[in-house]
């Protein structure tokens, strides 16, 4: 019982790290496709990709600071279910299946299961069902609102479930054509994280 | 003796059933029989006996129930069973605790005794010296590092209050030593075979009632789940055993007695052709067993379970004193009798002499054993020699018995010299088993038991899949207060935390590591810094940080509150997160407080530096598996102590009863063969000796001295000679069969008494028949 408080703590860092990493290979992928007409399309040529890496940079605001701080580092994912992300001072996870390693330092310091939270576990399933083009599985949890203009395609994921809504109130991801501009995180507390994505490798690489 | 005519015989017999029902109902009332067998246990003589005791009694560990979940069906299906059942569980007020490596909703949520306590009792480093000037700047920015990577997002609504994230370490420590396997989120046995799960009672180990339902509530929850189609749900642990116990206790107990009631009811009959016979000899043995208890509840208050049934067993030799009375009352005259009911006397008055040094142990379970086995059988056999002859049918005659005759003719007879070197022979052999066997008594608690072998197996084996190896080795502390406790107990962290880094023990569960003493909570609380200092020292710290200071207004509110709390106390966490676990670890014992260290993992040379860091702080390093083994060993040294003293008494009082030398001699030798004899196969065959071996061997000396000294009684005539001869043969079959029955179990203690008695009673019944000098009058 005592294991489960302080599991807790350190599962929901897991899970928030977690939920950015998954953003930004969805927005990795998504820009590797070009600009889809909508979100099933969206869906399809997310499906299609096998391996994407991504540098990535963060910034966030939150009202405990003054001025925003930001990180840099680097992200894979791999099909089906691996997601590797480090910050350049060597801080992040590793996922594999329902298998999280939590890394500090470049060192693995601890091990989870996804499963064991059911925020984290939503959360997983939803973007993976994102990964996997399966339209059904992530409406079931979330309101999908997908709009495009000349410049910029929209998606907003907002959260179903009451287990996800004290986490955060939106994602927003945005992109024009076939490249990320932004993908912002608005927490329920106000606070709000924004990631940069820079395409490095991808695979299959025919897919532009 | 004027023969009573039939009215004064019912009387009687009314008169005795009467008084037979009243004991009845006076046993039906006064009787609380417990079957608890750590309670037959000695009442403890030193501290140590009593901590040992408490812990192997009433412990938490006595109250906890494991689970394991099997079947053929993926390790998904039974981590969803595991995780029903456990939400059933929680919401049933009968459990106080249940783990199963799941996530309680409980504990998401924040603790409130412990969040305003976290600055007196959480670990420093987090806490009370993380309030400098350098502590706080370190925190901040960790805290910083935490918000740019995303961990804090979850925790951040304590970030105002606690940006030392000071309640989070004190979770952290809270944090067992030792967790299971988990998958798909819950407890696995290793191989993933099995889910499991550790359920606390709120009923004690020995509520045997409440127990029971437990246990059967759990199988009820279990079968009511949907989830649990095509699996299976397997306990263990003390309360189960308990249970499971009681319940083939009674089950087997009342199926053999049944059995060898019958046998032994058909070979009287046979013997005797009366069923009016039969019926009427049970009433002494009856007799003696309601005197017998009832004298030993008004005496001690209650009766154990156990008790009672050794009890039964040594009034066995009850059985034969009606048979004695059937074979020598019908057809021989006063003046033949006379010396058949001296005999008779005789043998039960050196047997209660025996039993009766039972009743001068400092055991309560033995002495209520020698109480109840005395006064029982003192009641069967004045009851067999006064009411018996007055209420047999007064034209009885014994049947013909032409087997008899040629028994007789044909018995071999050994000399005294043959006997001696059967003696001679008994003992190179016992010398030879102890010489290579070593100690012949069974110290090993675990089995003493009632419980068969292969559940006492499948306990440990779930213990050690739970990675939480039956903890039989702890460092304890008792003192006047729970305050004096808790000082002595955060004394030994230092120590403990070095072996543990050394790796001489694998961990340790002490209280004062989130529980500190009153004394050291208050020792913190007067370094914490008033409202203004540590405004001051927060602003110094996050001179060249981000943070907004007016967001930390909390954290300042609730250090200065901190400065005003009463010690926490194990009495205020009762009710809480961790309420168990204190109690667990800091129990109140007769006026004192003990306070209790498991260690887990102990190498054999952490024992010598255990022992000497407790010499030094004043605290007791205790080996409960050792413990008990010395308590036993001590209790066998007693019991044989008083075995040797009942026999020499034996010895005396048939010394001035028979007055003959040699004739002693004649009646002790088959006596003290059969003892040896039966000792030493017991040993060849069962490996060892315990309590019920030792009880049994009492019985096997009780019915000894009684076939010897009739065998050997001089007889009238040869007719006389036949009656003794058929009242021993059938009494010793009888008893062969009854206990033959009880052999046949498969609960340790039954079958240990059954076998004892049966291969005794051949060896003194063979030897008796041997060895017998019965001459003619004159």
């Amino acid at each position: 019982m005592t294991t489960a408080g302080s599991r807790s703590v350190r599962t929901r860092q897991a899970a928030v790290s977690l939920l950015l990493g998954l953003c930004s290979a969805c927005i990795a992928i998504a820009a590797a496709a070009g600009q889809p007409a909508d979100v099933q399309a969206l869906m399809q040529r997310l499906g299609r990709v096998e391996r994407v890496e991504v540098a990535y940079q963060e910034r966030v605001e939150s009202g405990l600071i003054d001025t925003a701080i930001g990180t840099r580092g680097n992200l894979v994912y791999q099909t089906p279910d691996r997601i590797r992300r480090i910050s350049d001072d060597g801080n992040g996870f590793a996922l594999v299946g329902e298998r999280m390693q939590i890394i500090r330092g470049n060192q693995v310091v601890d091990a989870l299961l996804v499963s064991e939270i059911e925020p984290l576990a939503a959360l997983v399933g939803a973007l993976r069902a994102t990964f996997a083009g399966d339209l059904a599985a992530l409406r079931a949890d979330y309101r999908l609102d997908y709009g495009t203009t000349e410049q910029a395609w929209t998606l907003d994921l907002a959260p179903r479930a009451m287990a996800l809504s004290p986490l955060f109130q939106r994602v927003r991801i945005i992109g024009d054509g076939a490249t990320i501009e932004t993908i912002e995180m608005l927490e329920a507390n106000g606070d709000r994280r924004t990631l940069q994505m820079q395409l490095l490798a991808r695979e299959p690489t025919g897919l532009e | 003796m004027p023969l009573p005519t039939p009215v004064r015989r019912w009387i009687l017999l009314a008169v005795w059933l009467f008084v037979l029902g009243l004991l009845a109902l006076w046993n039906g009332f006064n009787l609380r029989p417990s079957t608890d067998l750590s309670q037959f246990l000695p009442r403890g003589v030193s501290q140590q006996d009593e901590v040992l005791l408490s812990q192997v009694r009433g412990g938490v560990a006595a109250r906890t129930l494991l689970l394991r979940i099997g079947g053929e069906r993926p390790a998904e299906a039974l981590a969803d069973a595991s995780r029903a059942l456990a939400a059933r569980m929680r919401n049933d007020e009968g459990f106080a605790q249940i783990a199963n490596g799941g996530l309680d909703l409980a504990m998401r949520e924040t603790d409130p005794d412990l969040f305003r306590y976290r600055y007196l009792i959480g670990p420093p480093g987090a806490c009370v010296d993380a309030l400098t000037e350098p502590g706080l700047r370190a925190a901040l920015e960790e805290r910083l590092a935490e918000l740019a990577s995303g961990a804090a997002m979850l925790d951040k609504e304590h970030f105002g209050a606690d940006p030392t994230a000071c309640y989070r370490q004190l979770l952290r420590a809270l944090i067992p030593p030792h967790t299971p396997d988990r998958r798909h989120g819950v407890w696995f046995s290793p191989d993933g075979v099995h889910a499991l799960m550790v359920v606390v009672t709120h009923a004690q180990a020995s509520d045997l009632t409440a127990q029971r339902r437990a246990v059967e509530r759990i199988q009820h929850i279990f079968d009511q789940l949907p989830e649990s189609t095509g699996l299976t749900l397997e306990l263990a642990g003390p309360g189960y055993f308990a249970v499971g116990s009681e319940q083939r206790i009674k089950t087997e107990t009342l199926v053999l007695s049944i059995a060898a009631g019958i046998a032994t009811a058909g070979i009287l009959a046979l013997a005797f052709h009366s069923a009016a016979l039969v019926l009427l000899g049970m009433l002494p043995l009856l007799s003696g067993i309601m005197v017998g208890a009832a004298l030993v509840s008004w005496l001690f208050g209650s009766v154990h379970g156990i008790t009672l049934a050794l009890g039964v067993t040594l009034l066995g030799v009850a059985l034969d004193y009606p048979v004695h009375v059937y074979a020598h009352a019908a057809g021989a005259d006063a003046r033949q009798t006379k010396p058949v009911w001296r005999t008779l006397l005789l043998g039960m008055a050196t047997t209660v002499l025996g039993y009766s040094a039972l009743a001068w142990t400092s055991f309560d379970g033995l002495s209520q054993l020698g109480v109840l086995a005395a006064a029982g059988l003192i009641t069967a056999a004045l009851t067999s020699r006064y009411l018996l002859p007055a209420l047999m049918p007064v034209d009885y005659r014994l049947p013909e018995r032409r087997w008899l005759t040629r028994l007789q003719a044909r018995r071999p007879r050994c000399s005294s010299r043959a006997g001696l070197g059967l003696l001679l022979v008994g003992l190179a052999g016992l010398g030879l088993v102890l010489s290579i066997g070593g100690n012949p008594w069974e110290t090993d608690i675990r089995r003493l038991s009632t419980v068969p072998q292969a559940e006492i197996e499948k306990d440990s084996l779930i213990r050690a899949q739970l990675g939480a190896p039956d903890v039989s080795r702890l460092l304890y502390v008792v003192a006047d207060d729970e305050a004096t406790v808790l000082e002595r107990l955060e004394a030994v962290l230092p120590d403990l935390k070095v072996l543990q880094a050394q790796e001489l023990i694998g961990g340790f569960d002490n209280v004062a590591r989130w529980l500190p003493s009153p004394q050291t909570q208050a020792m913190r609380r007067a370094e914490l810094p008033d409202p203004a200092e540590l405004t001051v020292r927060l602003a110094a710290a996050n001179a060249e940080l981000p943070f907004r200071l007016e967001r930390l207004a909390p954290f300042v509110a609730d250090v200065d509150a901190s400065r005003g709390l009463e010690p926490l106390t194990a009495a205020d966490l009762a009710d809480g997160l961790i309420g168990t676990r204190v109690s667990m670890l800091l129990q109140p014992l007769g006026d004192a407080w003990l306070g209790l260290v498991p260690l887990s993992g102990v190498a054999d040379q952490a024992v010598s530096p255990l022992e000497a860091l407790a010499e030094r702080l004043g605290i007791r390093y205790l080996d409960l598996r050792e413990g008990t083994a010395d308590l036993l060993a001590g209790f066998f040294a007693e019991t044989v102590e008083k075995f040797l003293i009942a026999a020499v008494v034996i010895a005396l009082a048939l010394a001035l009863a028979l007055r003959s030398l040699a004739r002693i001699g004649l009646v002790l030798l088959p006596i003290v063969i059969a003892l040896v004899w039966t000792f030493t196969l017991l040993l060849l065959i069962q490996g060892s000796v315990n309590l019920f071996h030792l009880v049994s061997l009492l019985l096997v000396a009780g019915l000894a001295v009684d076939y010897s000294l009739f065998l050997n009684r001089p007889a009238a005539d040869e007719a006389d000679r036949l009656r003794t001869l058929l009242s021993v043969s059938v009494g010793a079959g009888s008893s062969l069969a009854m206990f033959g029955f009880l052999a046949l179990s498969a609960i340790p203690a039954l079958q240990a008494i059954g076998f004892t008695v049966t291969l005794g009673i051949l060896c003194a019944y063979v030897l008796s028949l041997l060895l017998a000098r019965a001459g003619p009058v004159g």
